[in-house]
């Protein structure tokens, strides 16, 4: 028995990590390139200087992040309908990489706004809705840690991570018609948007692209991690039984 | 499915807080016109909302409580 588990050693199954360590190797180049390209290719913000450049992070994560929640929302149903412990995988992973996404963008946010809408928070609609974003996808990480086994702690995650997901675009609508109704003096300059050089677009399109390659990155990583945890938890489940 | 996990009285509020938002918002929104003596259609975009809102989740509660209870 201890045998068998040891032989199925993770990390060593065939493929998967040739192709993330290359995974791994493009983004860190990428991630290179991205830095000076952002940092010394990019024209300054004519307007809004230095701090503008926050902006290559920012949009490519928060997108990335949505992604992310689709991917977690697409995972969910699957594992609901084929019960294959690999979609659960997925979707926790991704789930997991989400959360750490979304919170980066929320702090890239802030880091932004107090120099142009000076003030570090407002209670602006998509800022909103990037909080019950986070709000949701830590409670989908509470219930799956929480829950009695680990079995029905992936199908409760699946549960949540369906009804979260098709509450984003609801939440949206609402936080929308709800300020427009309420205006805030402080909405931002959205605008900025149009007034995109080549250049920053082009460069914005590369960090996101980026940032693509560094998400599946990261899942690869979190799924492989999962899997060693799993081995790991059979081998003391064993070594228990054995010491009886 | 929040009363089976441990630390039970947190897992509801942080649960059903942020999926309820939504209906919150446009419950409060709604009464307020309601009470302020508006007519049905002067309820605007709410009452909509909500039924988008009751829509959508008649459809996915029905069919996802079966995997939350089975056993």
């Amino acid at each position: 028995m201890a045998n068998t588990q040891s032989m199925e050693r993770p990390g060593s199954l065939g493929g998967l990590p040739t192709l993330k360590t290359s995974l791994a190797v493009i983004t860190g180049v990428m991630m290179l390139i991205d830095l000076y390209l952002i940092f010394m290719v990019a024209p300054t913000d004519s307007v809004l200087g230095h701090v503008q450049r926050v902006f290559y992070f920012h949009v490519p994560i928060a997108i990335m992040s949505f992604l992310a929640f689709f991917v977690v929302f697409i995972a969910s149903l699957m594992y609901l309908i084929k019960r294959s412990p690999k979609w659960d995988a997925v979707a926790h992973a991704s789930a997991e990489v989400g959360v750490v996404f979304v919170t980066l963008a929320l702090i890239t946010g802030i880091i932004w706004a107090r120099p142009i809408w000076n003030t570090w928070w407002t209670w602006e609609p998509r800022l909103t809705t990037t909080m019950i974003l986070w709000l949701i996808y830590v409670a989908y990480l509470m219930v799956r840690s929480y829950a009695p086994t680990q079995a029905k702690g992936a199908i409760y995650a699946a549960v949540v991570g369906i009804v979260g997901f098709v509450d984003v675009p609801i939440v949206y609508y609402s936080v929308v018609w709800w300020r427009s109704i309420h205006p805030s003096p402080v909405v931002g300059p959205f605008a900025q948007s149009d007034s995109l050089d080549g250049t920053m677009a082009l460069i914005l399109l590369y960090s996101f692209i980026t940032f693509v390659f560094f998400f599946a990155y990261m899942v690869m990583e979190r799924m492989e991690l999962r899997k060693t945890e799993e081995a790991l938890g059979h081998v003391r489940f064993t070594l228990r039984r054995k010491g009886r | 499915m929040a009363v089976q996990t441990r630390s039970r009285e947190i897992m509801l509020p942080v649960l059903f807080f942020p999926v309820l938002l939504p209906v919150i918002i446009a419950a409060v929104e709604a009464s307020t016109r309601a009470i302020g003596g508006e007519t049905f259609i002067g309820l605007g975009r709410w009452l909509p909302l909500i039924g988008v809102f009751d829509a959508l989740f008649l459809v996915i509660c029905p069919w996802v409580f079966a995997f939350v209870v089975e056993e």
